[in-house]
């Protein structure tokens, strides 16, 4: 089958490969370097996995800069776009989304057009009305950026939120993109399919927030809070996995799918899901205070992937260490030749904070404030 | 060896049958019935296994209601007595641990005393100073209602509150006394134990709320939440268990341990625990005002008990919303078989269903149950997939 997928995003690229083993795939998005990339073999994905499945699969993909030239003959459409969260009032933007969507429906009319990106509860039934189509739909994906394209091939479930023959008809072309049998497919309403996505992360956010509050609990009480955890998650109903507590949440995923719900469902009498929404205030004033009483001269943030996001919890953390009257520098992994960066780092900071302890931190272990309890020994 | 088991509720008679299998256990209550009903082979309380059990007469197991009998010559003494929560204080009510305590220690001061009732973080390390008695460790128990001993002989870790040699002995009873050989064991400081009990029930119960805020949230915006829950539950971060919905966490343990933890969160800032105590008041608000909508005439309280397979009242969700549809001015009707007053807070307790289900309009409950077919169109229930 002709498949056309848009976007360049890891999910779409992700998508693009793990379905070119049965289908012939073409990719399309505005970003020449990432085109170019998909074109030579080197596709842009963290996911380390990748040149060995390339080189072991053969695959029917090219990618275009030309959207049009893209969809013509494309018997499916897949979609994935960024959506663009207001920090201040929580609304998505779905105005790239709906172009793309907008452009296949006229280009290929008729043609099932599948929705990826996890949009806004009613998103994809406000789409139909819109455009007078039954052919768009929505599909979830629960893909983890590092290793999205061994979950793509891995999947053990999906979920299509058509209830009828096109919801079937569309499944049955995205199961192949799984490497194993046995996929568990279920059908759903299109804003049921959209609400599986958000409720997913709000069970995630509502678990990395239990397990940060039992060990702040463990912290402020002098416990040994991996005890505690190990013994809790021994019941089978609980779990041993998603339990290593951390500063508080952070990313784009999990504040976005909470920010829908509650756009979605404000009013509604609800007390754990509203709270999951924003679990980090009281976290961040409890490891404050704890970091704040060896009295630190200097503070460093170890970020080694990068800038800290506004919405990273570390970002929070270094505001109100400086609102305390602390010094604080941060590490973003610049990595000179001779490691003098990071050498030099450890050296001028008397706490090292670092949400979880990589083996360069080894050798400075005793300045490491981390929550990170399931670390390398 | 000689083990005394103080206490024959749930806790302590499955325990005491567990260990009997291999030891003489000696267990005693306050209850004469109780007594005499564990010495005739016949369980109290409604449980297959602890029944099955005491019906084969092959265990060492004898009950009494004289504690110079249970305690002398006792190497250990497992203390399983009622620990309720008061809404008071704030914190379970710890005396009848502590007047056995002060019974073993006048009859038998080398007993090894093992807390398996279910106490407030840091409650033994204090209780020990406080006594000065070293003598006491505390082990927390997991056993659901009504599986008490299966729970026991399948279960799926054993924790003992204390880092030695005899922790390692007391985890060694109960391990040696399970039926499955690969059971994981786990040796912590003491509030640590503690604090796994109530850290997993109430996880348990921010679950059970996930599901019942996600239930609240479809109803109210016509999502079906079956599709829903069968979707997300595909996930295997969430799983696909213990998600059906319902009127609100409840029986002996979830609320009260959920309760007690938030207590001891005191001044430890936290927000989720808080949420997780208010969330269960909110879930039965709302069904009380859905009910309401349906304005019913007199509505029928189907089961007081709270899941099937379960013989007693404790904390079910259902009698909140009594007190609530009460307070609204609605007449009530109960059908409880096992109630044995003809009234259960002021409201008549009907045993016939015909008759219970002829004078309601509007049948509410928790667990849908085969005799609740013929009358399906009155019936108001949040269980979407006919289970516990």
């Amino acid at each position: 089958m002709r498949i056309a997928i848009i976007g360049l995003g890891y999910v779409a690229i992700s998508d693009a490969l793990a379905l070119a083993r049965t289908h012939d795939v073409v990719i399309t998005g505005p970003v020449p370097n990432r085109v170019d990339a998909v074109n030579a073999g080197s596709f842009p994905l963290l996911d380390p996995s990748v040149a060995d499945y390339v080189a072991n699969n053969p695959l029917s993909l090219r990618a275009t800069l030309n959207t049009a030239e893209a969809l013509d003959g494309a018997e499916l459409v897949l979609i994935s776009a960024p959506l663009a969260m207001d920090v201040d009032n929580g609304s998505t933007s779905t105005t790239e989304l709906e172009s793309r969507i907008e452009m296949a429906h006229h280009r290929c009319p008729g043609v099932p057009i599948v929705v990826r990106s996890a949009v806004p509860i009613g998103f994809t039934n406000r789409m139909r009305t819109e455009l007078n189509s039954r052919a768009i739909l929505y599909s979830p994906e629960f893909l983890r950026e590092a290793q999205s394209l061994q979950d793509a091939l891995a999947m053990s479930f999906l979920i299509v939120g058509d209830r009828g023959d096109l919801g079937s008809k569309v499944g049955a072309v995205m199961l192949s993109a799984a490497q194993r049998p046995g996929v568990k497919m279920r059908l759903m309403g299109a804003s049921e399919a959209e609400s599986v996505k958000h409720f997913s992360q709000a069970y995630l956010a509502a678990r990395v927030a239990y397990f940060n509050e039992l060990d702040s609990y463990a912290l402020a009480k002098g416990l040994n809070s991996r005890q505690v955890i190990d013994g809790v998650c021994l019941d089978p109903r609980i779990g041993t996995y998603a339990n290593n507590p951390c500063f508080g949440y952070g990313g784009q995923r999990m504040p976005r799918s909470m920010n829908h719900l509650n756009n979605a469902f404000g009013g509604i009498p609800a007390h754990v899901l509203p709270t999951v929404t924003h679990p980090n205030r009281s976290r961040i004033a409890l490891l404050v205070s704890k970091i704040m009483e060896s009295a630190p001269r200097q503070i460093g943030i170890y970020s080694p992937n990068g800038k800290v996001s506004a919405r990273d919890p570390l970002s929070a953390l270094r505001a109100r260490l400086i609102a305390q009257g602390a010094t604080v520098c941060t590490y973003t992994g610049r990595k000179s030749k001779d490691g003098s960066e990071l050498a030099q780092f450890k050296t001028d900071c008397d706490v090292i904070l670092a949400q979880r302890i990589t083996p360069e931190l080894m050798d400075c272990r005793a300045k490491v404030f981390s929550r990170d309890l399931y670390a390398l020994a | 060896m000689k083990i005394a088991v103080a206490g024959l509720g749930y806790v302590g008679l499955s325990n005491a049958i567990l260990l009997a299998r291999h030891n003489t256990v000696c267990a005693i209550d306050i209850t004469a019935e109780r007594v005499e009903m564990v010495n005739a082979g016949i369980s109290p309380i409604v449980d297959t296994e602890i029944s099955e059990y005491l019906a084969k007469g092959t265990l060492s197991l004898r009950a009494t209601l004289d504690p110079q009998v249970a305690y002398k010559g006792a190497e250990v003494v497992i203390i399983a007595t009622p620990t309720n929560y008061d809404s008071e204080t704030h914190a379970f009510d710890t005396s009848s641990i502590e007047a056995v305590i002060e019974t073993v220690r006048g009859i038998n001061p080398k007993a090894l005393m093992v807390i398996k009732s279910t106490v407030p973080a840091g409650y033994t390390e204090k209780l020990r100073q406080r006594i000065g008695c070293d003598n006491i460790v505390f082990s927390p128990e997991f056993l659901r209602e009504g599986r008490a001993l299966y729970d026991n002989l399948h279960p799926s870790r054993i924790v003992v509150g204390e880092v030695s040699d005899r922790g390692a002995m007391v985890a060694g009873l109960l391990r040696e006394a399970a039926l499955d050989d690969d059971v994981p064991v786990l040796l912590t400081d003491s509030t640590e134990a503690e604090a796994i009990k109530l850290f997993a029930n109430t996880y348990l119960a921010m679950r059970v709320s996930f599901f019942n805020e996600l239930d609240t949230i479809a109803m109210a915006s016509h999502i079906d939440p079956r599709e829903l829950i069968e979707g997300l539950c595909l996930d295997p971060n969430v799983g696909d268990h213990y998600n059906n919905p319902s009127f609100g966490y409840g029986g002996y343990c979830l609320p009260k341990d959920s309760k007690q933890l938030l207590a001891n969160f005191a001044n430890v800032p936290q927000e989720l625990m808080c949420a997780i105590v208010d969330a269960n008041d909110a879930r039965k608000q709302f069904l009380t005002e859905e009910i309401l909508k349906r304005r019913p005439k007199t509505v029928g309280v189907h089961r007081l008990v709270m899941k099937a397979g379960s013989d007693n009242f404790r904390e079910s969700a259902v009698q909140d919303i009594i007190t609530k549809l009460d307070a609204a001015g609605v007449e009530l009707i109960i059908y409880e078989p096992s109630c044995t007053t003809p009234s259960f807070k002021g409201h008549r307790v009907e045993t016939d269903f015909q008759k219970f289900s002829d004078k309601a309009d509007l049948i509410i409950a928790n667990r849908l149950t085969p005799d609740l077919a013929d009358v399906a169109d009155k019936v108001f229930t949040r269980d979407l997939f006919k289970a516990n």
